[in-house]
């Protein structure tokens, strides 16, 4: 696997898609290759952020308000 | 409405609202119409509840949901106001002042960059790797084939890689 076909399956790899004979040849290229070393690094760290960061929340003050405008328009027994 | 019905949609609500906000939002960057999709996501669910009985696809319904109603006010209001400065808190309210200062500026650096990716991308990095769907369910609810969902991710994380280089927020 040469810098290209990493670049075009990193994804599957992030992701466990690729069969066991191509995640060889990833890891095999990945182990001489500084700069796919670094990309899928910094791909990781990327991730990472978004699953810890990347939410906008809303206060529970906000959500019990939403939940009564809900409530009022569909009506409840 | 059947108090049942509101006690079994007041579960859901309170375990994705969270999530559908957050994608509304990520698609029309503005509170108010967000929470518009809010509304409008959790009516669909009352009238559905009969057939929302899997819950292992109920979260996907609903962000499927919430990014079509997103979508289509995105459709009717070209002129939409957005400002992505103008954001709710991303942090949690557990955390020392020290962590959240850290926190805030590492929300907002990351929400000015997700703000610079092209739409489709977004949607895809938000509803993969923060909202946690599979890549399968992405492909479901932006409603494009698995290697399209794909693609996308793809590209937003790179775009994200490369907007967030230089940045603080990177260790």
């Amino acid at each position: 696997m040469n810098c290209e076909q990493l670049a075009e399956r990193l994804t599957d790899l992030l992701e466990g898609d690729l069969d066991s004979d191509e995640e060889a040849a990833a890891v095999e290229h990945l182990a001489t290759c500084a700069s796919c070393e670094l990309v899928l690094a910094e791909t990781r760290e990327v991730i990472g952020l978004a699953r810890d960061h990347g939410r906008v929340s809303l206060s529970s003050d906000d959500q019990d308000r939403l939940w009564s405008r809900l409530i009022g328009e569909v009506g409840s027994d | 409405m059947p108090r049942s019905v509101v006690v079994w949609v007041e579960e859901l609500y309170r375990a994705h609202v969270a999530g559908v906000y957050n994608v509304a939002y990520r698609v029309l960057w503005n509170r108010g119409d967000a929470e518009d999709v809010v509304q409008a996501t959790f009516v669909k669910a009352f009238l559905r509840v009969g057939q929302l009985a899997d819950p292992a696809k109920v979260r996907a319904w609903l962000l499927q949901v919430a990014y079509r109603e997103a979508i289509a006010i995105l459709r009717r209001r070209r002129d939409l106001p957005t400002n992505p400065a103008d954001m709710p808190s991303q942090v949690a309210t557990s955390m020392g002042p020290a962590e959240l200062a850290v926190a805030s500026a590492v929300a907002a650096e990351l929400s000015a960059a997700l703000y610079k990716l092209a739409a489709d991308e977004r949607v895809a990095v938000v509803l993969r790797d923060v909202e946690g769907l599979s890549m399968r369910e992405v492909a479901e609810v932006t409603g494009v084939g698995l290697s399209a969902a794909k693609m996308r991710v793809h590209r937003g994380r790179q775009s994200l890689r490369v907007l967030l280089e230089n940045s603080e927020v990177r260790s």
